[in-house]
């Protein structure tokens, strides 16, 4: 009796696995957790592919670089584009993008300023950011910076730094510390407000726009050097970017999608900063400046 | 660590800067003034508790230290910040200190604690009638016994403020308060960069090892006095000539326990009903017990093997124990994933790597736990034993059980607890599937979602609580013994 209901499951089994295709994706906790963007996507995907995806999440930041984790996955999705190499893969695109901007809860500062100028003259408010060291988020800070003013970008730091009341490992304690009002200004993407604006109905947080202009953060998606089916992967891919799709990561994922056409309404309704490209600065001197910067 | 190494290239330089020595410094200078400060208010809290356990309800006061020591560092120190953070500037060295006095505090108390209770109630009776003042039995029988105690503690609570990786970076307010931790951690997972991370372990080993030669000394030296069974008596009340020990007691409760009511307040929100009700909180919880349970099991089984191993040994033993800490976990479980996923090629469950590295990481804890109580009783019965010719598991059973229901259950307890906390090892293996409690609150924040995080930061917390009362309860029901203490 043991044996027939043994080999039934192991029939079942092998049946079941030889049936579909597997799509494995690695990619951040942010992306594919129950509240992101990734199951609703997995869920569509799977209907017209007839193929299993599974996604392999990462919650430390910088992971995807890593050759380690890139291993055995098809896809990686959620790399900077900083980090990127287009040399490195085959077919890669876009997926959404953001602005690094600070964050303020307008019924606690009524003259909020408008440059790093005023910020940097500002004597009394308090910033939390994330150490650049641990969050691209805070490394996105120091490259903003750095383009805007190069040479004096030291000095510069050196008088925001004064205002800084810690650096936070990463984006989430960082947020929740300004959400708590431990701080007046906390670095996030410009699209933050939207959240709250969405789920929360909650007004009182809006973005700091700078006459400077904002460095923007693009995220990509790429096919594996050795994804074991080019064309599945591929598929999924120009999936990302049709427009309903585009609907889904824009919400979830609170930042603005390459589509246009799928910018959900109140998202709309934020003021959209002026745009710096990104530059190329090598992170390791980088992050040498800010330490001579930070360290006095 | 050893896989970590297959990775290292000979040809790459070493960059040795002026900063990162200079943090190196700091992280020595920090973990041993850390250790010292935690060990001085750690031993007069746990004196006063136990002078003054005739007040109710300071059992349950020395029963929920172990909480805090036990709860993920990251929800304790935005506890802290909550409630220090608008009272006083809590950024900078002394941000870091107070951490790390708070979140150590439990754990020396709470050993202090068992060790002072066990002294016998014979002493106590005999200073009684020789009319000691309280200064007097301080000095001839707590204080030897706490003298002991005190090297092996000190070098742990050195060690875990040397790796202390959260309290240093958000406490810190900057890099100029930086540690070897923090710079492994960011080589290793942010930059990829192994080399570097493996000559900064060098030099966390190395400085770890400085400490411990100086400082450590074993437990099982000489001389506990045999004692024996009945229930000690305090001859203490109430009374005002203990007003500055009240006063005293109070102030160290409100600041050890202070993150924790901001845990409660925090997470009471109508969010509470939203989480419980939720599609993820129960598989979320059921992953959290099945690895607290199994890596307590395990490290129970672990420590337990190893002190019988030890008590037959030199002292130099014990240092495998306290070796563990400071071998970062980043670099053992990026480590061991390498080791896992390609060196082996086995497809390992998951669940079963987590339970057996967060038990390996446990042990340098549960040692501390279990041994003061564990080499007097050996002490006391390895003739009786030895006569009956009782070894391991036979021993275990007939000897030793009874006299260490109670360790071995607190052991058990903050061992489980100590491993659901855990975070770093937890995100190299876990999945959407495996998640644990600690992983969920971490993404919730990680999403925009805070009232929900910090709410099931409240359940979290209860579920401690419960973890720690049900099996205490339990044992007394099965093991109703008069002899136990």
């Amino acid at each position: 009796m043991i044996k027939k209901i043994l080999i039934l499951t192991l029939f079942l089994l092998t049946s079941h696995l030889s049936a579909k295709e597997i799509l494995t994706i690695g990619t951040y906790d942010s992306f594919s957790s129950e509240w992101g963007p990734g199951p609703e996507i997995e869920n569509r995907f799977e209907e017209i592919c007839n193929c299993d995806v599974q996604y392999v999440a990462t919650n430390q930041a910088g992971s995807l670089n890593s050759n380690i984790f890139q291993k055995g996955k098809d896809i990686l999705l959620g790399i900077e584009v900083n980090d990127f190499d287009e040399k490195e893969t085959l077919y890669w695109a876009k997926y959404d993008y953001g602005y690094f901007s600070f964050i303020y809860n307008n019924e606690k500062i009524k003259n909020p300023p408008n440059s790093f100028e005023q910020l940097a003259s500002n004597n009394d408010l308090k910033i939390v950011v994330q150490d650049p060291r641990t969050s691209p988020v805070g490394l996105g800070l120091l490259r903003w910076m750095k383009q805007i003013y190069s040479d004096q970008f030291i000095e510069e730091f050196k008088l925001i730094n004064d205002q800084i009341v810690t650096y936070t490992p990463g984006w989430s304690e960082a947020y929740g510390m300004f959400l708590d009002n431990k701080a007046d200004l906390v670095l996030s993407y410009s699209t933050s407000p939207f959240y709250h604006y969405e789920y929360e109905d909650d007004y009182k947080y809006e973005a700091l726009i700078f006459e400077e202009g904002h460095l923007i953060t693009e995220e990509i998606v790429l096919v594996n050097k050795d994804a074991s089916n080019f064309d599945l992967a591929k598929s999924f891919i120009d999936f990302m970017l049709t427009e309903d799709i585009q609907k889904i990561i824009s919400s979830r994922n609170i930042m603005y999608p390459v589509n246009s056409n799928a910018v959900p309404e109140k998202m709309n309704k934020l003021n959209k900063p002026k745009r710096l490209e990104t530059k190329n600065y090598n992170t390791q001197d980088l992050i040498s400046e800010w330490l001579q910067a930070s360290v006095n | 660590m050893l896989s970590i190494l297959t990775y290292y290239d000979f040809e790459k330089e070493l960059l040795f800067s002026k900063y990162i020595l200079s943090i190196g410094i700091f992280t020595i200078f920090q973990s041993i003034l850390s250790a010292f400060l935690t060990i001085i208010l750690g031993v007069i809290f746990a004196y006063l508790l136990v002078k003054h356990n005739y007040i109710h309800g300071i059992n349950i006061v020395t029963n929920s230290l172990s909480i805090i020591f036990v709860l993920p560092t990251i929800i304790s120190v935005m506890g802290i910040i909550t409630f220090y953070g608008d009272i006083i500037s809590i950024y900078g060295l002394h941000g870091i200190l107070l951490a790390h006095v708070l979140l150590n505090v439990p754990l020396v108390t709470r050993v202090l604690v068992q060790s002072l209770n066990d002294i016998s109630p014979n002493e106590k009776s005999l200073a009684r009638q020789m009319g000691l003042s309280h200064t007097g039995i301080f000095f001839s029988s707590e204080w030897p016994i706490i003298k002991k105690n005190i090297p092996s503690l000190f070098v742990l609570i050195a060690f875990i403020c040397f790796v202390s990786f959260i309290p240093i970076l958000i406490l810190g307010g900057g890099p100029k308060y930086s540690t070897i931790e923090v710079a492994i951690y960011q080589s290793v997972i942010f930059l990829n960069d192994f080399n570097q991370a493996t000559v900064l372990l060098m030099m966390q080993i190395f400085s770890c090892g400085l400490i411990f030669i100086f400082f450590f000394k074993s437990f099982k030296s000489n001389n506990f006095i045999l004692n024996d069974r009945r229930k000690s008596l305090n001859y203490n009340s109430y009374s005002y000539k203990y007003l500055f020990d009240y006063i005293l007691i109070f102030l160290i409760i409100v600041f050890i326990f202070s993150p924790l009511f901001c845990i409660i307040l925090n997470g009471i929100s109508n969010k509470l009903l939203t989480v419980i009700q939720s599609d993820f909180f129960f598989p979320a919880l059921f992953t959290t017990f099945t690895i607290s349970f199994f890596s307590g099991l395990l490290t129970l089984i672990l420590t337990y093997g190893n002190l019988e191993f030890v008590s037959r040994g030199k002292k130099r033993k014990e240092l495998w124990f306290y070796i563990l800490i400071i071998f970062s976990p980043a670099v053992i479980a990026v480590g061991y994933y390498i080791f896992i996923n390609e060196l082996l090629k086995i497809n390992f469950p998951s669940i079963i790597i987590v339970i057996i590295i967060n038990s390996i990481f446990i042990l340098p804890f549960s040692y501390n736990y279990l041994s003061p109580s564990f080499f007097r009783v050996s002490q006391e019965h390895s003739n009786l034993s030895d006569s009956l010719n009782l070894y391991g598991f036979a021993k275990f059973i007939t000897v030793d059980i009874g006299r260490l229901k109670r360790p071995l259950i607190n052991t058990f307890c903050v061992s489980s607890i100590l491993s659901s906390s855990d975070l770093v090892i937890i995100s190299f293996f876990g999945t959407n599937d495996l998640s644990t409690l600690t992983q969920t609150i971490y993404r919730l924040m990680g999403n925009y979602r805070m009232d929900e995080a910090k709410a099931l930061c409240l359940i979290f917390l209860v579920y401690c609580f419960l973890y720690f009362i049900i099996p205490r309860i339990f044992l007394i029901r099965i093991f109703k013994d008069a002899s136990s203490n």
